[in-house]
């Protein structure tokens, strides 16, 4: 007779099957039921059928593995790519840019029409499937590892041509779900690039790896364990007759001496066996074939022996009843080895009913059918020239543009300080503040201003610049600049500048005051002969528009005939006046008289000749103009009494502006 | 029963995380099927079980080459470039695929039916599975432009395990190893024959030398030379 306790292992099953099915939530298919189909167009698509639950029957149903990675798609059916080279009209030394923009978004899955061809070949019962079978949609998927979307590109993997990749790390594990990869490329990656899918070439240097994995179910191991019961009770019964002939009444020994006493003999006799005693019985049931272990298995030998062990362990709970020793003592190696957390050995007594029971049966046949949700990765790779010759026409795809939109310029008012000047920020100049502003219509006007020092010289120069956004503005009008001098002393000049207008090229940036350098010679044997020990020169000029003098002696005991001297004039002027004061060693003080001077800064000491003759007249009127000179302020300014540049206005200030 | 429930849930639970696997072949069943492209394929037949007879046959992986795009061009570009100094580099990129076409496969099916006959079905290129240890494309050989191009490397695909799935590379090059490798392919030299694009599996089989499953590993492997000339 053959008896199926499949309800027992139908339990276990369904109980693994519940473990599975709740610890992952996606679908999961018939590792033995899948098909290849290839499509018209070229495309191959491998698809899996539903796993059937507690049953090796093939469903109809079938999952497809991801598919068709390509270009997402707007609503309008454009292409979601883009790649835009862009150039500036500067140089890059001068600030301009120049590279591409790539951009895409992508997804898989089939599209319509071969979902439709996929239906009807399964409906059909083409290319290996059978007729009336279904497409229930895509497989359920999910990333491999954390980076699950790789790009694969010597262009964009180089950090020159390509100086940043933003990409979506996560292959998409729906149909139709976006992942984008974006870059911007130097001017050589987008070349490159470009040169790869703009010329007639097979691929791109650019190709997509999605990463999946998928879970399917696989016939892990199956198994069928027959007990012939029947050999069994024959060989105790056999070992019973031939015990009886020899040794009467006494226990029985031997293998199954235990199982007898149990079976046959009196039932307070029964005695505890051990864990390896019992184990022992049962390797010889199976030696000897009444019990018979078929197991087929597609996984490793080891997981196998673990099964047996559960087989053996099912039998021992079936056959014997349990108890601890009345010694507690170490378990054996075996018992161990099966119950790795027992402490103590324990003993075993057969199960009389159990025997009498399997007796009846005859045979009993157990099956096992071990089926296991397992992932497995599979990866989707393609390149963007399969996608690229459909867009490159696309001028909303492909395309250029020259970055020469006004709104986005910038320019620089430079101001330039005069050479001249950087001199003068030693002795003379402390700083000069420029105010600029460019009145723009939309009503935001642009005002600012920066100021040149000492340190600004020292570190960056003669040049100043103040950058100004062109952005809505199309007045054609410049700027007007105002520029304010601090001057030693605690000057300002002016005290109200006025607004200039300015220059795109650059303003130069005088200050109000020019240098000259005055050198004074005289013949000191001729000064001498004369009894003259000192010739002074008096200059008078304007200074930030007032009237001041500077004095420069040349002593003739110190035997040098030429004394300079840098006095600072007013820009708008273009001379001085002059006079020479002569100090006789007993004559006094001998004032020659005043003139001017245009644009030369040498002046000799010229004795009249009226001097030389010793004329008294001439003598007594230098003599008498020795006596009024009148010495000016401290900081050489000049009281308006003792003003005389107004009688040379028209040499000096002529020029005035 | 709890017991024996408890047990088999333990290990069931054990083969859960030890678990990953495909399908077994038979080793003892063995053919060998030339092509018309007088390529040889291993062909197997699935491992049975002690309840089953199974007339399934599966071939080993076969015919790594450079795939083919819809225009059935060769996805293999090798683009040289120069710098505006004049010195050239190059950038080396190509798709790689293995398996039967669906031609080759009726091929092998007409093949079969002949050796064992009619009842016998071939179901295609067997699905490995990965070896762990080189689960990407990798380039094996004596030739001096192993080196080139396995330090030129930006980046390897992963070896696919479905036949026909593709795999890709990219490379970019210096100026000498792209002056290498452009002669190499101009010339057709021997070091393109001795360069060696491979995939790396693993096999289950069943039989023949040992008592139940056993993994053997297994490497698909093609030169530069037959890829580039086929």
């Amino acid at each position: 007779m053959k008896t199926k306790i499949k309800h027992v292992l139908k339990g276990v099953i369904l109980l693994y099957l519940l473990i599975n099915f709740t610890s992952s939530d996606a679908q999961i298919v018939d590792d033995t039921n899948k098909l290849s189909l290839t499509l018209k167009d070229g495309t191959q698509v491998v698809l899996y059928g539903e796993a059937s639950s507690l049953s090796d029957r093939k469903s109809k149903n079938y999952y497809y593995l991801p598919v068709s990675l390509r270009l997402g798609a707007k609503p309008d059916k454009t292409p979601e790519f883009l790649f835009l080279k862009y150039i500036t009209e500067e140089k890059e030394a001068n600030g301009g840019i120049g590279g591409a923009l790539l951009h895409m978004l992508m997804e898989w899955g089939l599209t319509p029409k071969q979902q439709k061809e996929v239906e009807q070949i399964l409906a059909k019962g083409e290319q290996g499937a059978r007729k009336k079978s279904k497409l229930k949609g895509a497989l359920d998927v999910k990333p491999d590892g954390d980076k699950s979307l790789r790009i694969i590109s010597a262009t964009l993997t180089d950090g020159k041509l390509a100086p940043s990749v933003v990409q979506s790390l996560s292959a998409p594990v729906l149909p139709g779900s976006k992942v984008a990869v974006a870059s911007n490329l130097s001017a050589n990656g987008a070349q490159l690039l470009a040169a790869t899918f703009e010329k007639t070439r097979s691929i791109t240097d650019l190709s997509i790896e999605m990463g999946f994995k998928y879970t399917t179910r696989i016939p892990a191991a199956k198994g069928r364990v027959i007990v012939n019961w029947s050999e069994v009770k024959k060989h105790f019964e056999r070992d019973y007759a031939k015990y009886e002939e020899v040794r009467g009444k006494k226990k029985r020994g031997g293998l199954f001496g235990g199982i007898a006493d149990a079976l046959f003999g009196k039932r307070t006799e029964v005695k505890s066996r051990s864990y390896d005693e019992v184990r022992s019985v049962i390797d010889h049931m199976v030696e000897k074939e009444y019990i018979k272990v078929d197991f087929d298995e597609n996984i490793a030998d080891d997981r196998v022996t673990k099964i047996r062990e559960a087989f053996f362990d099912f039998f021992l709970q079936k056959m014997t009843e349990s108890g601890d020793s009345d010694v507690l003592t170490p378990p054996t190696e075996k018992e161990k080895a099966a119950m790795p957390n027992i402490k103590y050995g324990k003993k075993y007594t057969y199960n009389r009913r159990f025997f009498e029971s399997s007796f009846k049966k005859k045979t009993e046949t157990y099956y096992l059918n071990y089926r296991l949700a397992v992932e497995k990765p599979f990866t989707l790779t393609a390149n963007l020239a399969s996608w690229y010759n459909g867009v490159k026409n696309n001028k909303k795809c492909v395309g250029t543009v020259l970055m020469n939109d006004k709104f986005f310029t910038h320019r620089d008012i430079n101001m330039i300080l005069d050479l001249e000047a950087k001199e003068m920020f030693d002795k003379e100049v402390n700083y000069v503040t420029v105010n600029v502003k460019k009145e723009r219509k939309s009503g935001k006007h642009f005002n600012a201003y920066t100021t040149i020092d000492k340190e600004h010289l020292k570190d960056s120069g003669l040049k100043a610049t103040i950058s100004y956004a062109r952005g809505n503005d199309k007045s054609s009008e410049v700027y007007q600049y105002q520029t304010q001098w601090s001057l030693k002393g605690g000057n300002i000049y002016p005290k109200d500048p006025e607004w200039q207008e300015g220059s795109w090229q650059s303003i130069t940036l005088f200050p109000p005051i020019v240098p000259r350098t005055i050198e004074f010679e005289a013949d000191l044997e001729e000064l001498s002969a004369l009894g003259v020990v000192r010739a002074t020169l008096l200059l008078r000029y304007y200074k930030f528009g007032e009237e001041v003098e500077t004095n420069v002696p040349l002593t003739v005991s110190k035997d040098e005939p030429l004394v300079e001297k840098m006095i600072f004039t007013d820009r708008n002027t273009q001379g001085y006046a002059y006079q020479l004061v002569l100090t006789h060693k007993e004559k006094g003080k001998m004032a020659l008289g005043w003139d001017d001077k245009i644009n030369d800064d040498y002046i000799y000491a010229s004795i009249p000749q009226e001097l030389k003759d010793d004329d008294p007249d001439y003598l007594d009127k230098i003599i008498e103009a020795g006596k009024v000179i009148l010495k000016p302020g401290a900081d050489g300014k000049v009281s308006k009494a003792a003003s005389i540049l107004d009688k040379f206005k028209d040499v000096i200030g002529i020029v005035k502006n | 029963m709890k017991s024996f429930i408890h047990y088999s849930i333990q290990i069931l639970l054990i083969l859960l995380y030890l678990g990953s696997n495909a399908q077994v072949l038979d080793a003892r069943k063995e053919f060998s099927i030339v092509l018309s492209d007088s390529t040889q394929l291993k062909v197997f037949k699935k491992a049975g079980s002690f309840d089953e007879v199974s007339d399934e046959y599966y071939s080993l992986p076969s015919h790594l080459k450079f795939s083919v795009n819809q225009k059935k061009e060769p996805e293999f570009s090798f683009l040289t470039y120069s710098d505006r100094g004049g010195s050239q580099s190059g950038i080396l990129h190509f798709l790689m695929s293995w398996g039967l076409s669906l031609s080759q496969r009726k091929e092998v099916q007409t093949a079969l039916e002949k050796i064992v006959g009619e009842d016998a079905r071939f179901m295609g290129s067997i699905v490995p599975e990965l070896d762990n240890t080189y689960n990407t494309l990798q380039i094996i050989g004596s030739s001096p432009l192993v080196d080139i191009l396995s330090e030129s490397a930006t980046a390897i695909g992963r070896v696919p395990t479905f036949s026909n799935s593709k795999t890709a590379c990219s490379f970019k090059l210096d100026h000498n190893d792209t002056e290498t490798l452009k002669t190499a392919i101009a010339d057709n030299t021997e070091d393109l024959k001795t360069l060696f694009l491979s995939m790396n599996f693993i096999i289950k089989f069943k039989g023949k030398h040992r008592a139940g499953i056993y993994d053997e590993n297994y490497q698909l492997k093609t030169n530069l030379f037959e890829l580039l000339n086929n």
